[in-house]
């Protein structure tokens, strides 16, 4: 077996260690091979994340494994992005609990980890009559649930407040304060606190085994080494079945869903104000057009389809021309020459079936074994899992003693945007999303380990041209800061390596 | 707030022909702004021979060429702002610009827009399939090798044949990279027949009229692409699906304008080029700004550009001078029959104007007419390369006495 | 006797021309001008081209150095000349035009700098 301290580098194991308390006693990556965690967590989605950040407030030692290189690069990365409001789960549901003040705890996060989070509001519009009753049930659920200030608007209101939509709108329900954020930044920052509160990340790390010893401890295998642990929690999100099967826990099956999503050029970023779902609504099945936190358009989902495999990302024909049609019966003059690029994601949707809910709980053999089966708005729910599955794990027989020296605030670097100017002061890099060369150096110390990677916590490469100026440059700026061949250098982790040689 | 007479966006091969231009022209205070460390801009990527043919009567590289418009600029002693990107256009001539210190606002007499224009995506046109590393443009491809010195892959599959595409196909093989094929939906190769015939005949590299890529296979990187036949109604036919296995795609599929700050400024803009709606002093709807080069219409041959440039500046003077007289929109242009685009597309001032024609559909020897004010015959139209027909500087006259409406019709007509 | 088809790039029209060749004579049809008849039978006899590529830089702020041969050189040789250029190293300060190699692998031509180094 390989020891995870040799293969370092290599795997892509994060630098967050380098800013933990390392005079505390204990854990050192060096012996990590050695360690004994009390709880680690699989999957670094914003599921895993937010619990790894609220599990450092307690005296207890960390950790979390994640196969890809970086935080959020599986179903977080392809996710529609918002907070919404309680009213896509039915009343009494465990999703519906957890998803009971999601604004205000993201509100409080993005204050203390300085990561963008910014509100708008939600149409769910009525285009034809059987629109009408799904959308008065999402009113109801929502106001069941505890939320107030649904209107019903008629479709001249919502013509006039949004003068893009579709001229058949029959009427609407319409509520503000609707969240919107970029997942996989977030991930990255919740991990980035959570290591800098003392736990432990290791990335490019894939769970391949997980063994019960007599001391009570687990051995988790992975692909760089194993690690052991009283606790587990299984946030691998798709792949949430698959480690379920290890710790013996069969017969779990997910739904798995795959969304498509088109993403439009700035210029049309004032299309819309607002997010414009038809009749009920779904997150995860229905159309949708909305702004992004960063100020693009998002067009989305509608594919209701299983996938082939829990990694079958695939933009399908069919799939992208429905999603034009769903997205032009909302919008008729939907601006598709100025779409800049497509994506798709999969995610579990277990809860959405008829009678379904979040499944999150003990493993059959053991209740040290926590699993979580989630589905949509997994985003929406992050803080209250989170909550939840400290109390199981507490229940479960974890003593949590909270730390004296919690700091709860990600200290963020001051970069070119900091300044409280318009314009970011520095040598630009990225010129269709304005990013700085002192940004992207900022991003790599703190992290950020391919192309992909770099794009998520910065923007760059993510605008008009997607990366046609900016990428020779990213490449150079991770290469030297990691000290490894251009070459080497991935889009998204190994195997993705994005130049093929040197002239 | 700084004042200023002219400032130009963009030191490539536009905005470098209109600075020494208008300098030329006695116009003192001028400020030409680049976001790029140096200025060239694109030409800088392109190393390949083609460029200065009908300016030079030479055969020179992007660099070369670039090089003689920096060494007049240089010796004009215009000031250039390098690392300095415009964020703001205003619509009163107010713009915005950011270096690495600061953010200053210049208030300008004339603008000329001169900022070029960059490929379509991958994701623009739409292909299936996942989303590996391995896929590039033909442009950005040329920027890693020829810039950055990598070479973006080994087994090379190019969707378009777009000039920068086929450049690319011979640069690759010459890199002793297999080409496997170059894929163009449409009947007839998408760029000049000399590139045809240098960058792709040359190497043994198939071009495959009448085929696209309807597929991307590759979980981290590409491993291979399907192809189709295109059918009769412009859709790929899924019967013919093959796959071609390669680690790279490049996409030459085309050019867009870079035309932000055009919108910004509201800034009238014609649907067909993609670029800001001018006269024949290339000066757009808004008075004192100008538009030149590959922003306000893509074109094939750099000499082109240049001279845009130039016809740019010497509107830009006379504006800044107060000797123009007073716009009199004449009749404006209108595509007719195969005609795709049209630049400048009205007539306000009274002197010789090229018009630059591009045709929607490759023909034999035809007539280009331009209602009866100008003809010409030509041995053989296509898409890819611009036409250009002279209106005589009398016959602008008739088309601004009297001032105002109607429009005239520009036809290419097969003989 | 070889037969074989040339398109003409002298200019857009891109002329298909037939060139037949019977006891040393070269015969051309197919092209519309004289331009082009004297390209076609150039480019029979020996197809020259001009070659331009990039030469790793020693030091200083670029990485590539842009150059090209100083004239047409025969086509067979692309290949050649570019394997060997793999072995040169562009040592700066250079200047635009500045001779990198005198006559590359016996060309008869020049590969000179097309841009510049500090």
């Amino acid at each position: 077996m390989k020891n995870i301290s040799e293969d370092r580098e290599k795997s892509g194991i994060f630098p967050f260690n380098s800013a933990c308390d390392c005079d505390k006693e204990g854990i050192r990556d060096g012996e990590l091979s050695k360690a004994v965690f009390d709880v680690v967590v699989i999957g670094a989605g914003i599921v895993g994340s937010m619990l790894l950040r609220e599990l450092s407030r307690f005296e207890c030692e960390i950790a979390v494994v994640e196969q890809f290189p970086q935080p959020g690069f599986g179903v977080t990365k392809s996710s529609l992005s918002y907070i919404h409001r309680n009213h896509f789960n039915p009343p009494g549901t465990l999703a519906a609990k957890l998803c009971a003040g999601a604004r205000k705890a993201f509100r409080k996060l993005s204050d203390e980890l300085r990561v963008d989070y910014k509100e708008t509001g939600e149409f769910l519009l009525a285009l034809e009559p059987s629109h009408i009753p799904q959308m008065m049930k999402r009113k109801q659920w929502g106001e069941q649930n505890g939320e107030t200030g649904f209107r019903i608007m008629k479709g001249s209101e919502v013509l006039r407040r949004e003068p893009e939509v579709n001229p058949a709108v029959l009427s609407a329900v319409y509520s503000s304060g609707h969240g919107m954020i970029y997942p996989p930044e977030w991930a990255f920052a919740l991990v980035e606190n959570a290591c800098s509160n003392g736990a432990h990340a290791f990335f490019g790390t894939k769970v391949i085994g997980i063994a019960g010893n007599d001391d009570g401890l687990f051995t988790i295998h992975t692909g760089n080494g194993t690690i052991r642990s009283r606790f587990i929690v299984n946030a691998a999100g798709n792949k949430a079945a698959k480690i379920a099967s290890m710790t013996g826990d069969d017969g779990i099956e997910l739904t798995l869903s795959r969304g498509t999503f088109a993403i439009f050029d700035k210029i049309h970023s004032s299309l819309v104000r607002n997010i414009l779902y038809v009749g009920g609504g779904d997150p995860a099945v229905s159309q949708v057009v909305g702004p992004t936190v960063s100020g693009n358009l998002i067009l989305g989902l509608g594919s209701f389809k299983t996938p082939d495999s829990t990694e079958d990302t695939k933009v399908t024909r069919e799939s992208l021309d429905e999603i034009i049609a769903m997205g032009r019966d909302i919008v008729p003059d939907l601006p598709v020459t100025d779409i800049i690029t497509f994506f798709a994601g999969i995610k579990s949707v277990n809860n959405l079936e008829e009678g379904g809910d979040f499944h999150i709980g003990y493993s059959d053999l053991s209740r040290r074994v926590i699993h979580l089966l989630i589905g949509s708005p997994g985003v929406t729910a992050s803080p209250g899992i989170a909550r939840h599955v400290i109390d199981l794990l507490s229940d479960g027989g974890l003593s949590l003693v909270e730390k004296k020296l919690f700091d709860s605030s990600r200290e963020k670097k001051e970069d070119d945007w900091d300044k409280g100017q318009k314009w970011p002061c520095g040598r630009i890099v990225c010129r269709c999303e304005n990013v700085t060369e002192a940004t992207i150096q900022n991003a790599i110390e703190r992290g950020a380990r391919t192309i992909d990677g770099v794009k998520h916590l910065t923007r760059a490469g993510m605008g008009r041209c997607q990366g046609g100026f900016c990428e020779g440059r990213i490449i150079r700026y991770l290469s030297e800061a990691l000290g490894i061949e251009p070459t080497e250098i991935t889009k998204k982790g190994e195997g993705s390596e994005q130049i093929k040689g040197m002239e | 707030m700084i004042d200023l007479d002219l400032a130009v966006i963009g030191a490539g091969p536009a905005g470098l022909a209109a600075a020494v231009r208008a300098r030329k022209e006695g116009i003192r205070d001028i400020v030409v702004f680049d976001r790029d460390d140096r200025p060239g801009g694109i030409l800088n990527q392109c190393i390949h021979t083609g460029f200065g043919l009908l300016r030079f009567d030479e055969d020179l590289t992007g660099p070369e060429y670039a090089y003689r418009f920096v060494t007049e600029v240089n010796r004009l002693k215009v000031p250039v702002e390098l690392g300095t990107a415009v964020v703001e256009l205003a619509k009163d001539r107010i713009l915005t610009a950011v270096n690495g210190k600061k953010a200053s606002k210049y208030r300008c007499r004339a603008i000329i827009l001169a900022m070029g224009c960059r490929e379509r995506t991958r994701n623009a046109v739409m292909i299936p399939g996942t989303r590996p590393a391995g896929i590039f443009t033909a442009g950005k491809a040329q920027r890693l090798m020829n810039i950055d010195g990598y070479l973006p892959g080994k087994s090379i599959v190019i969707l378009g044949s777009g000039d920068i595409g086929m450049i690319m196909a011979r640069r690759l093989a010459l890199e002793g990279c297999e080409v496997k094929a170059v894929v163009e939906k449409n009947l007839y190769a998408g760029g000049l027949i000399r590139n045809k015939v240098q960058c792709l005949d040359d190497f043994s590299i198939p071009l495959l009229l009448g085929h696209t890529v309807t597929a991307i296979h590759g979980e981290y990187r590409v491993e291979k692409v399907t192809i189709c036949t295109m059918n009769e109604g412009g859709e790929p036919d899924e019967r013919t699906a093959k796959d071609i296995e390669c680690d790279t795609l490049l996409l030459s599929v085309g050019l867009i304008p870079e035309n932000e700050l055009t919108r910004m400024a509201g800034i009238g803009m014609d649907r067909s080029t993609g670029g800001a709606f001018v006269d024949n002093i290339l000066e757009t709807e808004t008075e004192g700004v100008f538009s030149c080069g590959n922003v306000l219409h893509v074109s094939d041959i750099v000499d082109y550009v240049s001279l845009e440039g130039e016809i740019a500046a010497s509107g830009a003077a006379g504006r800044i001078r107060g000797v123009l007289s007073e716009k009199r929109y004449g009749k404006r242009f209108v595509s007719g029959r195969n005609i795709r685009q049209i630049v400048p597309q009205s007539i306000t001032q009274e002197r010789e104007t090229p018009l630059f024609i591009r045709v929607q559909e490759p023909t034999g020897p035809a007539r280009i007419t331009a209602g009866d004010i100008a003809r010409k015959r030509v041995p053989v139209a296509r898409p890819s390369e611009m036409i250009e027909l002279t209106i005589e500087k009398k016959k602008c006259q008739k088309l601004l006495r009297p001032p105002g409406e109607g429009t005239i019709e520009v036809n290419c007509r097969e003989e | 006797m070889r037969n074989s088809e040339i398109v003409c790039i002298v200019c857009p029209k891109g002329c298909r021309a037939l060139v037949r060749e019977k006891n040393r004579r070269v015969e051309i049809t197919g092209t519309e001008c004289a331009r082009g008849a004297e390209y076609v039978r150039n480019e029979y006899i020996e197809p020259m081209r001009v070659l331009t590529t990039t030469l790793t830089v020693e030091s200083g702020g670029k990485r590539r150095l842009s150059v090209r041969t100083d004239g047409k050189i025969k086509k067979k040789l692309l290949i050649p000349c570019v394997r060997y250029l793999k072995t040169v190293k562009a040592v700066p300060p250079i200047h635009m035009g500045e001779v990198i190699v005198e006559n590359m692998l016996d060309t008869g031509m020049d590969l000179i700098a097309t841009d510049e180094v500090e």
